[in-house]
């Protein structure tokens, strides 16, 4: 599977353009992912890293369906859980109940259970009794835990986490350890994006080198990371 | 623990719905008046517009104030609701490119918070009349034209979407294309025969406003053929904006 972007260099083509311009338009086109085939199957925890740029957010991206791929074809058997970016959707200016319900119905999480788990929710992102409170009020931490906290409500089989572990003091992020081992107990799927080695060390034997698009090396976490650290 | 699953669609529908009110809820959002502004709008155009046609340019026209008042509702939702494409995409960017929205879901979204508006407004104008005395019979009819301005202003503001995905100037072109909509549209002025209103009949929009009125107002049906066009044309309208819409939109999230 490939995908292939094509960067104008001109941020956006205008009408204007298009009418009494010449009508040619230049643009790059980038290959972000080269021929990439993986397969993971179900109950696995696959690691990805790589350096900046590699590739990882946008393979990821097209896994949750947000891309399609220029080229080849991605299957995916069950529902997917995007933790791509936390706190999507979030407003300030809305209040804490308001960005919950919306945050969490993003995710898939029906309303109804958005609502019976509220209070829920709170407690264990820190909160205490702010659900009227403006989502702009609370700290940048508490609003990271809080994003935490709703994005764990998706209760997809497969979850697709990009770097969103690297918020919160330590408590917070032994909370999410352990969350992400039970669900891997419970026989989930999860492909994590991180450069925390000891973290992917923790949940996956099995790691992905992605570097300028394409798979470099696949296999157990030390023959991953040794190769990665050798580019 | 487990949340219980549910089909696909249900959920759907509550992202559209929260986004919505959402949507609706930021717009109205630590203003003094609140709600109260998206009737102030209207109003306030009401009073410029009654002035300058009835005191500077003599419209004696009977009834003209109600007249007035129900084209600028109409027109400040039809505004909204097409500017509403041309921002909804860009404004909600983070979220496209993090989840997996469909991007049709982001403007529609747009469209029913400006709906939600309009239905009150609407509701608040027909009590208004109804106070006054002055609605028609056939009043329960304008629901017809309604919906039809709304399928229209929903279908416009899917293309005013897509154009402003691919388009840096769209905005720019757009604010001229809505003046001259104003003006192509019986809002502020009475043509209500002649050459004038034949021309005028063409435009989708000024078909709604005519029926809106002769139902809410005057006491008066049309031709059906007048009808069945104005139904048809609306319709095709929402049916196009949605369709080219929905061919382009697995390229959206990226683009942005």
């Amino acid at each position: 599977m490939s995908k292939v972007f094509s960067i104008p260099h001109q941020k956006r083509k205008t009408v204007f353009d298009r009418v009494f311009g010449r009508g040619h338009y230049t643009f790059e086109t980038f290959h972000a992912l080269r021929d990439v085939s993986l397969r993971v199957e179900a109950g696995e925890f696959v690691g990805l890293v790589g350096r900046n740029g590699g590739g990882k957010s946008t393979l990821l991206r097209i896994v949750a369906g947000i891309y399609p791929p220029t080229t080849g074809s991605v299957r995916v058997e069950g529902a997917v859980a995007p933790i791509l970016e936390l706190g999507v959707g979030f407003n300030g200016a809305l209040t804490v109940r308001d960005n919950v319900f919306l945050y969490g119905v993003l995710l898939g999480v029906p309303r109804r259970s958005l609502e019976v788990r509220l209070m829920d929710i709170l407690e264990r992102a820190g909160i205490g009794r702010f659900e009227d409170a403006r989502l702009e009020t609370l700290s940048t931490g508490m609003r990271a835990r809080l994003a935490f906290t709703v994005a764990l409500l998706a209760e997809a089989p497969i979850l697709l986490v990009d770097e969103a572990l690297a918020v919160g003091d330590e408590p917070f992020q032994a909370q999410c350890i352990s969350d992400l081992e039970r669900r891997k107990e419970e026989g989930r799927t999860a492909i994590l994006v991180s450069h925390d080695f000891s973290l992917l060390r923790r949940l996956c034997p099995r790691m992905v080198l992605l570097d300028g698009g394409a798979v470099r090396e696949d296999g157990p976490p030390e023959r991953v990371i040794e190769r990665y650290r050798a580019l | 623990m487990p949340a219980s699953p549910s089909p696909r669609s249900l959920l759907r529908w509550e992202v559209m719905r929260e986004l919505a009110l959402s949507d609706f809820r930021l717009k109205y959002y630590d203003s003094v008046l609140g709600y109260a502004w998206s009737m102030l709008s209207p109003l306030l155009m009401l009073a410029v517009f009654y002035f300058v046609f009835r005191f500077v340019l003599g419209v004696t026209t009977p009834g003209y104030l109600v007249y007035l008042l129900v084209g600028l509702v109409c027109w400040s939702f039809f505004q909204d609701c097409s500017y509403s494409g041309l921002t909804a995409l860009a404004g909600k960017a983070g979220v496209l490119k993090a989840v997996r929205v469909p991007a049709g879901l982001v403007v529609a979204a747009g469209v029913l918070s400006t709906m939600i508006t309009l239905a009150i407004n609407t509701t608040v104008l027909v009590l208004a009349l109804g106070l006054a005395g002055r609605l028609s019979p056939l009043a329960p009819l304008a629901l017809l034209p309604l919906v039809c301005l709304a399928l229209f202003a929903a279908g416009t503001s899917f293309l005013v979407a897509l154009a402003g995905v691919q388009f840096r100037d769209a905005s720019l072109i757009w604010s001229v294309l809505l003046q001259a909509c104003f003006w192509l549209t019986p809002v502020v002025y009475v043509a209500n025969a002649g050459p004038v209103a034949e021309l005028l009949y063409l435009n989708p929009l000024a078909r709604c406003l005519y029926l809106i009125r002769w139902f809410l107002l005057y006491d008066y049906f049309p031709a059906l053929r007048f009808v069945v066009v104005t139904v048809a044309a609306c319709a095709g309208t929402f049916v196009l904006g949605v369709g080219v819409f929905l061919r382009r939109q697995a390229a959206i999230p990226e683009t942005l």
